[in-house]
């Protein structure tokens, strides 16, 4: 008996939530307004990055990734794996680490084939997402 | 792709997962990030095949982007806990629990007329 009952009052309670569209209106408002957080606007100019500020920031992360050996002479054409001595488990963390950084994703396919920080940078400065 | 690129790919794979679930949170982040790392040198389950274990990974990464959401105690009420709740978490519907499940007593095959507490039939 008490399944029968649940069943049938289960339609009359979505029936009715539907019925009230001003509430819905002004719920979806309301979360609209709390949530959206301006990171970047789209009238902030050019949206590609400067290749020196990306480079300068790259090299910022290798060097705050802290298992590098020669932190402090990297430039673009260091190689992750024969300058800095990382190894590929390495190299995998600081390219997240770098992914992070620039809030972007870097494919898979793409990601194994970066050894260097110029081929990182060349693949950010390509990448509208990045910022 | 080599064994080996397939790993490595699992594992950038569970290192993005650790950020998505643990987001904010570096102890959290932190402690799930090395203790991927030791999995990766000193694997879990070194009885499973090579490929198992690329796929266990994978399954790991799957399962703290959907099924872990952290919550963080509200400072205005200390009963309440916000939720984290993002983009890939897995949320069932109010459709899921009519599904009857199978293996209870009461669910399985349901009468026509329907019965509770040992009645109906």
């Amino acid at each position: 008996m008490l399944r029968t009952f649940f069943r049938s009052s289960t339609p009359l309670t979505l029936r009715r939530i539907s019925a009230s569209p001003v509430a819905a209106r002004s719920a979806s408002t309301f979360i609209g307004r709390q949530s959206f957080t301006p990171m970047r606007f789209y009238s902030a100019g050019a949206a590609k990055l400067d290749k020196d500020e990306v480079t300068r920031r790259v090299i910022d992360v290798i060097k705050a990734f802290g298992k590098s050996n020669a932190a402090a002479t990297i430039t673009p054409t260091t190689l992750f794996n024969k300058d800095l001595g990382l190894d590929s488990l390495d190299t995998v963390e600081l390219l997240v680490a770098v992914e992070e950084e620039f809030d972007i994703e870097i494919p898979d396919k793409i990601a194994d084939e970066l050894k260097s920080v110029a081929e990182t940078v060349d693949y950010i400065t390509s990448n509208a997402d990045a910022n | 792709m080599s064994l080996n690129g397939r790993a490595l790919t699992a594992y950038r794979h569970g290192l993005r997962a650790t950020k998505i679930a643990f987001n904010g949170d570096i102890r959290m982040l932190t402690a799930a990030r090395v203790q991927m790392r030791n999995g990766m040198i000193d694997p879990p389950n070194p009885e499973l095949s090579k490929e198992d274990q690329i796929k266990h990974l994978e399954d790991i990464a799957l399962f703290l982007r959907r099924n872990v959401v952290q919550g963080v105690k509200t400072p205005q009420d200390e009963a309440r806990y916000h939720l984290n709740i993002h983009k890939d978490t897995e949320l069932g519907d109010n459709e899921d629990t009519k599904i009857p499940k199978r293996n209870t007593l009461t669910g399985g095959k349901t009468s026509p007329v329907g019965g509770c507490c040992g009645g109906g039939a």
